[in-house]
């Protein structure tokens, strides 16, 4: 149950749930890898996506050999990309943090979710530290250290 | 360009070709001049340039708003494509469409993905971000250029000098 959140990290599985305060669906391409059609999702404003079920044979299957494919591995980040053999079912809102809902979803058929920009860009970026000059500091003060 | 200054005038009198101009070799010579008076010093500037490097400025400049105009006709086509596939996601998501429905509509948005030369990538991404100033992100690159994020992070390695685009390198790739 590894979790990471450094650029590249990536997740794939058969099912994978995920966590989002926003979601873009894209356009289907055939990927180069599968060589066959996959949908192309974002998830932006911070991402997490879990591993719950399990490639079956993840070494066979496998597009990225860097990806984690543990049960319970997951990426979070600042923003997610990914796509999935299947289009990605309807979803729901539900209390995502103390102060933000969110939409959670899941992914199913050979599903991969990568981090695009970590969490600490995120916070990092200018929106945010307009917003809330402090904020790198209040939530954890190590952000400062760089 | 060279500048001839013309003394001793009157505005409504002034050699507007210079003795000196005729006595060079103008079998051949296209020319533009440029008038200019100057009421505080009662003079008048004559100015000469080659036609031909005017000409080849304004070329220039044409085929650069040109080739602008494709690049940001392309990006509206691509949003514009993403509009509509988002729009039929959000139909499916809202049950106005079976699975079924959705794959056979989608099927007219896919695309293959190919390999794109770095230095192209490189090139737009760089004219791209000067014209539009937005953030994307190494998928919507790949998006938009119909190819892999990888194929993308190579191009974006070819900027070292935009540390914004340098930074959505993993770190393997920014110590290169």
């Amino acid at each position: 149950m590894t979790k990471k959140s450094c650029i590249c990290s990536s997740v794939e599985g058969k099912k994978l749930c995920f966590k989002t305060r926003q979601f873009f669906a894209k356009p289907p391409v055939v990927n180069e890898i599968l060589k066959i059609r996959v949908y192309p999702f974002k998830l932006g404003i911070n991402g997490y996506v879990e591993i719950e079920i399990p490639l079956e044979d993840p070494e066979a299957v496998i597009a990225f050999n860097t990806s984690m494919t543990e049960i319970g591995d997951a990426v979070q980040g600042g923003s997610i990309d990914g796509w999935s053999t299947k289009i990605v079912k309807p979803q729901n809102v539900g209390k995502g943090s103390a102060s933000h809902s969110a939409t959670f979803g899941v992914a199913n058929g050979h599903s991969y979710a990568h981090v695009e920009s970590s969490p600490r860009e995120h916070l990092q970026s200018d929106e945010i530290q307009k917003r809330n000059p402090a904020i790198i500091e209040v939530i954890n003060p190590i952000y400062l250290s760089s | 360009m060279r500048p001839i200054i013309i003394e001793n005038h009157s505005p409504t009198s002034s050699h507007v070709i210079a003795k000196n101009f005729l006595d060079d070799d103008f079998g051949n010579m296209d020319m533009v001049f440029r008038v200019q008076s100057d009421r505080q010093f009662k003079t008048v500037n004559v100015t000469s340039t080659n036609t031909k490097t005017i000409r080849d400025g304004l070329d220039a400049c044409f085929v650069r708003s040109q080739q602008d105009i494709e690049l940001l006709r392309s990006v509206i086509f691509w949003q514009k494509n993403t509009i509509d596939y988002q729009a039929l996601h959000t139909a499916f998501l809202l049950n106005s469409l079976t699975e079924e429905e959705f794959e056979e509509e989608a099927e007219k948005f896919t695309v293959f993905q190919k390999d794109v030369s770095p230095e192209i990538i490189a090139a737009v991404v760089d004219r791209l971000d000067s014209l539009v100033g937005i953030n994307f992100d190494t998928s919507d690159y790949a998006d938009y250029f119909h190819c892999t994020q990888n194929n993308v992070m190579k191009g974006l390695s070819l900027l070292p000098s935009h540390s914004r685009f340098f930074a959505l390198l993993p770190p393997a790739t920014q110590e290169k």
